[in-house]
Formats: C-alpha cells, sequence, structure tokens
C-alpha cells in the first residue's frame, strides 16, 4: 500500500509540472498585456511605473526564464503576487478557499443523503410509484442546467419569500443553503440512478439471497451487505465529483456570488491576473489528483477483495 | 481624468471621493468650530445607524494607490486633503486641512496654510505629512498607478522616472509646520482643485513605505470616518468605518458605514439584488434594468438622478484615414440620431449631448457649442459627407471594448450610419486594453469612449482629450491655436477671463473642429432605503454622500 501511494504522489508530481507548463504557455505566450489591463479605464500607465511593475513580476525577461522563476516559486509553495491586488496569491487563495471547501462539502453531503436514499428507495420498490418519482424527478433534475436551478431557487426564495439570503457568503450557513442545493441537484440526481442501478444489480447477487435465506433481516441485508457493495460505483462518481468542486464551482459560485476559487478564477481571467489563474489551476489539478487517490485507496478498504500493490 | 471603459457605468480609476460632504464640514466647522465626538443634528433626520453599501474588492485603499470607485471610497472617507469642494456649480474649493491658500503672480508656486489637526493616532497633521504622502504617492518604487495627479510638480520626474535619480521631492517645502510650499513645473492657476485626489492625502509617519502591508491594510487617517478600532480590511468580506470623534470638521451623522464585498463578476446586478432583497441600503442600477427601477423606486422616492463631469463620445481618429477630415467627423455626427439611441439602448436614462463639457461644469457649459453639427440631420449630413470625401461605399472601422456592454450602442451606430450616409461600418470589438492600444496605433477611424474629469474643472476634460501633447488624446486631434488657449487658460489667474479661454478652447475644438464626437452626458442613477435614511446623494466623484446622510426621524 505505501509503495502504491508513493508511487502515485511521484506520478501526480509529474501531473502538476506537465500542466504547470501547458498554462504557463497558454497564459504568458497568448498575445496581451497584463500589466496595461490592471491599469483599466482611466489614465495611462506611465512608461516609469510600468517597467517598476514588469521587474517585480519578471516580466521584462524571457520566457523560459519567466518559467523558470515561475516553477522555481511553486516548488517553494508560492504562487507569486496578484497583479491586480498586489498581494500574495496565497492568501488570496486561503480566503477563498474555505468558501469553496464549505460549498463543496455541503454539495456533498447533500448529493449523499438525497442521491443515496432515493436510489435506495428506488430500488428498493423497483416499479412503485415512488420508483418512477425518483425516476422522473432525476430526469427534469439531470435536463435542466444548474443556472436556472439556481436562479429558480433564488427567485423563489431569496427575492419572493424573503427566507434565506439571495447570494454571497455573509449570511453563514443560511447564505450557504441555496448555493448547496443548487450544486448538488444535477449530481444527487445522477448518483440516484447510479444507486438504483447499482443496488438493482446486487440485489440479485447470489450472496444477498443466501444473507435472506439465513435468515437475516431485511435491514441487515438491505444496509449491511447490499448498501456497502452497491455503493462502490457511487463513491467513484462522487470522489470524481469532489475534486471537481474543491477546485471550484464556477456556475454556481458566480449566480450566487459565493466567493470562493472558482469566481475567483473567473475574475482573474477577465483581468488577466495570471498568478492568480496559475494559482487556481494549479491548485485544482493537486486537488483533483490527490481526491481520486483518496478514492482509489477507499476501494481496499469497502472492498477486502481489491488490493493496491 | 478617467477614461470609463469597461462597462460599468460608474467613473473607475478616478479620485476624490467623499467631498461633498468634507465641504458642508468645512464651512459648519468654519462657522462654529465643533470638535465634539458627536455629529450635529442633521435637519429631517437623527445621528446614529449603520449604513450598509455593497462594493467590490478595492484593487488599493491606501491613498497612495487608491484607484477604483470603491478603494477611493475607502480612502476618501478616511483621509482628508488641503481643501475640499462640494459640487458648487462655482467650481470653487473650500478649505480642508489647508485654511488658506494662494499662488504666487505666476501660479507656479503655491503656499498652503495649515489648521490644527490631528490623524487618528494622534500625531499632528502638518506640512510634513503632505510632504510624506506626496513624496511616497510619487516615488517611482511605490509603483502608484495614480501617481500622474502629482506631474506638475517641480521634481517629479527625478522622483518617479526609471532610472530614479531622486529620493525627495524637490518641489516640495515646509518653512513651519504649519506652511506647505508647492513650486510646479509650469503654471497652473488650478492646481489647487488636483490637490482633492487621493494620492495627494497626507500620511501619518507610521504609513512607511508604500508596500507597507500594515498601513495597506488599515490606514490611519485624518478623515472624517477611521477603521472601527482593532478592525482591518477583510478582504473580500467588508470594511468597517466608524465617524471619527478627532475629525477636525463636523462630525458625520452615521455611526458606521459597512462596506460589504461581493465578488466582482456581476458585481452591478449582485448589489441591485441585494438592495432588493432589503440586504443593502444603497446600490447602483444595473443599465436593463434601469426603468423596472424606476418604475419601482421612484415614487417611493428611492430613486435619484446625478449629472456628472463627463460625457460619452467617440473618438475620431484625427490623424489619418477617413475622419482625419473635420467634415467627415461632421457628417457622421450629424448622421446620428442621439435621441433615438438614448430611448432605444439606454431606456432613456442618457441626454444627448452637443458639448464635450457637460452641464455640471456649471458657467462653462455651451450647451449649443457644437452648432448643427451635433444636431441629426440626414440631409446635411450626406452634404458633408460629399464635401469631407465619405462617398457612399466608403469602410469606417468602429472600435469598441467588448468587455464592456457596449454592443447595442455601437450597432445603433452602425445601423444609423449605414443608413443615412450610405458608407459601410465595420465593427471592431476587442477588450478594453487592446482598445486602447488600437487606438494609439491608429488602427480604427472611430472608436466609443467616455470620460470623467478627476477634477472638477473643465481643464481636466479639455486638455487630457483633445491637447496635442496629452498621451491620453487617442484621437490625436491637433490645433496650436486650441494648445495656446489651454496652456494659456492654466496660468490666468483671473476667473473670469480663465472662463473665456475655456470657452474659446472648447469653441475651437468642438464648435469648429468636432475633434471628437460628444454622444450622451454621463448621468448617473442610484437607489437607496428612503424609509430608513436622508441626505443621500452623490458627490462629484459618484460615490454615496456619506457625510451628509443621516437616519430619518
Amino acid at each position: 500500500m505505501a509503495r502504491y501511494v508513493v508511487r502515485r504522489l511521484l506520478q501526480m508530481v509529474l501531473v502538476l509540472f506537465g500542466a504547470s507548463l501547458v498554462l504557463f504557455v497558454c497564459l504568458y505566450v497568448v498575445p496581451g498585456d497584463p500589466i496595461a489591463t490592471q491599469q483599466g479605464p482611466g489614465h495611462k500607465l506611465d512608461e516609469s511605473t510600468r517597467k517598476v511593475l514588469e521587474r517585480r513580476y519578471h516580466l521584462d525577461e524571457s520566457l523560459p526564464k519567466q518559467y523558470v522563476h515561475y516553477v522555481g516559486r511553486i516548488v517553494g509553495g508560492d504562487m507569486g503576487e496578484s497583479f491586480t491586488f498586489r498581494r500574495p496569491v496565497n492568501a488570496i487563495l486561503r480566503e477563498k478557499l474555505g468558501n469553496t471547501v464549505k460549498l463543496g462539502l455541503a454539495a456533498i453531503a447533500l448529493e449523499v443523503l438525497i442521491g443515496v436514499v432515493a436510489g435506495m428507495i428506488a430500488a428498493v420498490f423497483r416499479y412503485s410509484f415512488l420508483d418512477v418519482l425518483v425516476t422522473l424527478s432525476t430526469t427534469i433534475a439531470i435536463g435542466f442546467p444548474t443556472f436556472v436551478i439556481g436562479l429558480a431557487l433564488q427567485q423563489g426564495f431569496a427575492i419572493k419569500w424573503h427566507l434565506l439570503p439571495l447570494q454571497g457568503t455573509h449570511g453563514g450557513l443560511r447564505s450557504l443553503l441555496l448555493p448547496a442545493l443548487t450544486l448538488a441537484s444535477v449530481d444527487a440526481a445522477l448518483v440516484a440512478r447510479l444507486m438504483r442501478g447499482s443496488m438493482l444489480e446486487v440485489l440479485r447477487a447470489d450472496y444477498i439471497r443466501t444473507a435472506t435465506a439465513k435468515g437475516l433481516s431485511k435491514r441487515v441485508v438491505l444496509f449491511k451487505h447490499a448498501l456497502r457493495n452497491s455503493i462502490i460505483p457511487v463513491l467513484t462518481y462522487l470522489g470524481i465529483t469532489f475534486g471537481s468542486l474543491l477546485g471550484g464551482a464556477v456556475i454556481t459560485e458566480t449566480i450566487f456570488n459565493w466567493d470562493g476559487i472558482g469566481l475567483a478564477l473567473v475574475g482573474a481571467i477577465q483581468s488577466q491576473d495570471n498568478p492568480i489563474v496559475l494559482g487556481v489551476v494549479t491548485y485544482a489539478v493537486g486537488v483533483f489528483v490527490l481526491v481520486n487517490l483518496v478514492v482509489d485507496l477507499s476501494y481496499a478498504v469497502l472492498d477486502p477483495r481489491i488490493r493496491l500493490n | 481624468m478617467t477614461r470609463i471603459g469597461a462597462g460599468n457605468r460608474r467613473r473607475v480609476g478616478r479620485p476624490a471621493r467623499t467631498v461633498v460632504v468634507l465641504a458642508a464640514i468645512a464651512i459648519l466647522a468654519a462657522a462654529c468650530g465643533s470638535d465634539s465626538g458627536t455629529s450635529t443634528t442633521p435637519k429631517g433626520g437623527t445621528s446614529g445607524g449603520v449604513f450598509r453599501i455593497p462594493i467590490g474588492e478595492p484593487k488599493a485603499i491606501d491613498p497612495f494607490n487608491a484607484r477604483d470607485s470603491e478603494g477611493i471610497d475607502i480612502a476618501r472617507s478616511v483621509f482628508v486633503g488641503l481643501v475640499t469642494y462640494d459640487g458648487n456649480p462655482a467650481l470653487k474649493m473650500l478649505p480642508g486641512v489647508a485654511e488658506t491658500w494662494a499662488p504666487n503672480d505666476a501660479c507656479t508656486e503655491w503656499t498652503f496654510h495649515l489648521r490644527d489637526s490631528k490623524f487618528t493616532n494622534g500625531e499632528p497633521v502638518d506640512a510634513e505629512s503632505f510632504i510624506r504622502g506626496w513624496t511616497r504617492s510619487a516615488d517611482a518604487k511605490s509603483a502608484s498607478q495614480v501617481s500622474y495627479h502629482l506631474a506638475g510638480i517641480e521634481g517629479y520626474d527625478a522622483l518617479h522616472g526609471d532610472p530614479q535619480t531622486a529620493t525627495t521631492f524637490s518641489g516640495l517645502s515646509a518653512p513651519d509646520a504649519k506652511t506647505l510650499v508647492v513650486r510646479l513645473s509650469a503654471a497652473d492657476c488650478e492646481f489647487d482643485k488636483k490637490t482633492l485626489v487621493s494620492p495627494m492625502d497626507p500620511v501619518p509617519t507610521v504609513a512607511g513605505a508604500a508596500d507597507n502591508l500594515t498601513f495597506n491594510e488599515a490606514p490611519i487617517g485624518n478623515g472624517p470616518f477611521m477603521f472601527k478600532p482593532g478592525t482591518k480590511w477583510e478582504h473580500n468580506q467588508g470594511i468597517t468605518l466608524v465617524r471619527n470623534p478627532t475629525y477636525f470638521g463636523t462630525k458625520p451623522h452615521l455611526d458606521e458605514i459597512d462596506f460589504v464585498i461581493f465578488p466582482a463578476n456581476g458585481r452591478l446586478e449582485a448589489e441591485y439584488r441585494a438592495f432588493t432583497a432589503g440586504e443593502a441600503d444603497f446600490a447602483r442600477i444595473p443599465p436593463t434594468l434601469f426603468q423596472q427601477a424606476k418604475n419601482t423606486y421612484e415614487p417611493q422616492g428611492s430613486f435619484f438622478k446625478y449629472e456628472a463631469f463627463g460625457i460619452n463620445y467617440l473618438v475620431a481618429n484625427n490623424a489619418k484615414g477617413v475622419m482625419a477630415n473635420a467634415d467627415a467627423r461632421k457628417a457622421v455626427s450629424m448622421a446620428l440620431d442621439r435621441d433615438a439611441i438614448a430611448k432605444g439602448v439606454y431606456q432613456g436614462s442618457l441626454t444627448p449631448a452637443a458639448a464635450v463639457l457637460s452641464p455640471p461644469f456649471g458657467e462653462f457649459f455651451q450647451a449649443k457649442v457644437c452648432g448643427d453639427a451635433c444636431t441629426f440631420d440626414a440631409t446635411k449630413a450626406k452634404d458633408a459627407a460629399a464635401k469631407g470625401g465619405l462617398t457612399p461605399g466608403t469602410h469606417i472601422k468602429l472600435l469598441y471594448n467588448n468587455d464592456g456592454g457596449h454592443e447595442a450602442l455601437v450597432q445603433a451606430i452602425q445601423s444609423q450610419l449605414q443608413e443615412n450616409l450610405g458608407v459601410v461600418v465595420d465593427l471592431d470589438g476587442v477588450p478594453f486594453a487592446e482598445s486602447l492600444a488600437k487606438q494609439d496605433a491608429g488602427d480604427y477611424d472611430l472608436a466609443r469612449s467616455a470620460w470623467t474629469a478627476d477634477y472638477p474643472t473643465p481643464d481636466a476634460t479639455l486638455y487630457p482629450l483633445l491637447a496635442s501633447a496629452s498621451a491620453d488624446n487617442t484621437g490625436k486631434y491637433s490645433n496650436p491655436a486650441f494648445d495656446a488657449l489651454v496652456v494659456k487658460a492654466r496660468a490666468t489667474k483671473d476667473a473670469g477671463e480663465r472662463l473665456n479661454l475655456i470657452k474659446q478652447a472648447e469653441q475651437l475644438a468642438i464648435g469648429t473642429d468636432l475633434g471628437l464626437i460628444p454622444l450622451f452626458n454621463r448621468t448617473q442613477y442610484r437607489v437607496f432605503d428612503s424609509k430608513k435614511w436622508t441626505g443621500v446623494g452623490l458627490d462629484y466623484t459618484e460615490s454615496a454622500t456619506f457625510a451628509t446622510i443621516s437616519r430619518k426621524s
């Protein structure tokens, strides 16, 4: 197991290195004038200030040299300084990361709660009214784009009924509810479908029949044997989703002005604040790879037949 | 002087802030010398209360580099400079830290006599505080993006240049603690107005260098408000200011201002939605929701209009191409039905402009300076086009920034010019920075633009947009007679004479040459909670007048 983990971590370094190169090329080689963009509308930036800023961010050096600076900084854990705010990118990301993690965790919790329960109910009561209801509602949830669901929730709960805050991160848990529900809606539906299919398959398996035959209660059969075995594909899906969520949910964060990593990325791209873009994407790639590793490791825990070495 | 670009219709990158407030304060202070820790009783209102205002994450709030509207909101609440301005139509400066001030006969040297006042840390605000602040703003190492405000002071080039050849500001001196003497590199009889801006605020010794993070995040100032003790700028969350009990002027009525920070994307919509949901006391209005906001909030007295010191206009490429001819520019101008565009594109929120200096410039405003050239007349337009070489089928490249929601405007212009002149208008939409670069390179015929004056003086519009030596004159309009008039006006002490010179200059650049094509006067609208607040307005920087706001009694 330990060797496997080490190998995967080394692979992760390679992935990050490759991603950094692609990103750097995308951001710094394409045309654009990030320093002029920072000046924005108003008086033009004078040459003296431009030169000072270019020196400060190594923009006056050749591209390979700039890349070396960039990689050197990343290795040391330093993401550089934002062109716009002149503050360390690490500090900016730290401020926003908490919000993204909060939203990601809440969304995953809702996905598990709604998706797994609905999927189980649909499987256990196959072809019943409840099954049809789950199938129908998941079809609708999957069919609607996230932003439509988000806007509809805002219209109802915030604007019409004034029950929950419209947007922002200032209202604590109340602020979290709508974006988490929006973010969870599509994935919860997918989880429910996955769970239903997986559980139906497991319920047909011999060991379930055996467990029932030896007199175990329905609850034990369902929760101890069936659930544990049918949740593996769901877990894979949830793991990948969680990795994406931690990398920032761009659409949901934008609709709800949820001040997380995704929203920071959008803003930074628009203002050509390359250090923030690089920081967010490097972070997102790292998290994605790590979460996948954790998911792979969890297989071994859930299913003793899987050996990672 | 500020060019407005990327979409949102509030001025960006411009200085000076709670000034209306400060002006009122200054007058009252002069009258009664109030120095108590509480505010006076406002007319029709009561003191106290927390005013919640949504803003975006400021780029900087330290006065040396406060440059976007939110940064200026904070900086101008926390600091006050030598003079203040209350929006009076005579564009007259009122006392700030300076009680009296005057230039020498040639307007090349200004002497400011300061009052006794303190920063909130107890340190006196003296001439050294100003020299410290101005030097910090101009120092090349600070890389201030708004240091240009100080460029007229002697010694600026040595301090700000690259390479830097001085570390002190040779044009500034303090004969005694209460006297600041400023030597200019060229005559400027309106220099006092330029000291309104944030980079010209005083700073205490603890400010240190420009990259002092402690000061950057919780600046210690001398203005009507101060950071709530024990708090600092909570990035991406908010900033809380409270009344400054040691402020030398009349204390503001509000106990506290809560600046609630919203993420930048879609901020205008977010602000407005926060207001409609009762989460904010004040908001800007997204252009698409203008009519809805007006219908809903005007009857409640929660909607107001402010005529700003700015215009929306078309830059015309005077240097080369089809727009280099004045008749061609006039043809374009006469072919545009501004009223129809104002109604169709802006839901009636803007008024057509026929001058480069907008109505708030008071006695400088010349409503008809553009003459027939800014009045829609398709027949006259065709005649002028024939004279100016704009034959049917001529291609006109119309440049605009595509990150600011200007598509409807440029499409309307395209359609009207094609219909009324028979020309072919090629739209070229690019990001804002690229649009400026293309204008510099002359790669356009017409370009959508907007401008708001940094200071309440016509010079802050005429000079940057139309003087030959100005880097912001992207249309490259050049008329030595105009240049001479503007320079002469700067060096003219007599206000009446200066008024005449400015009027002549605008007559020449717009009336005769039409160096740029005025489109609309800049007008701002805001909504606020009129059930709770009174005294809400905008100052000349288009910021809320925090010092006049009070709770409704």
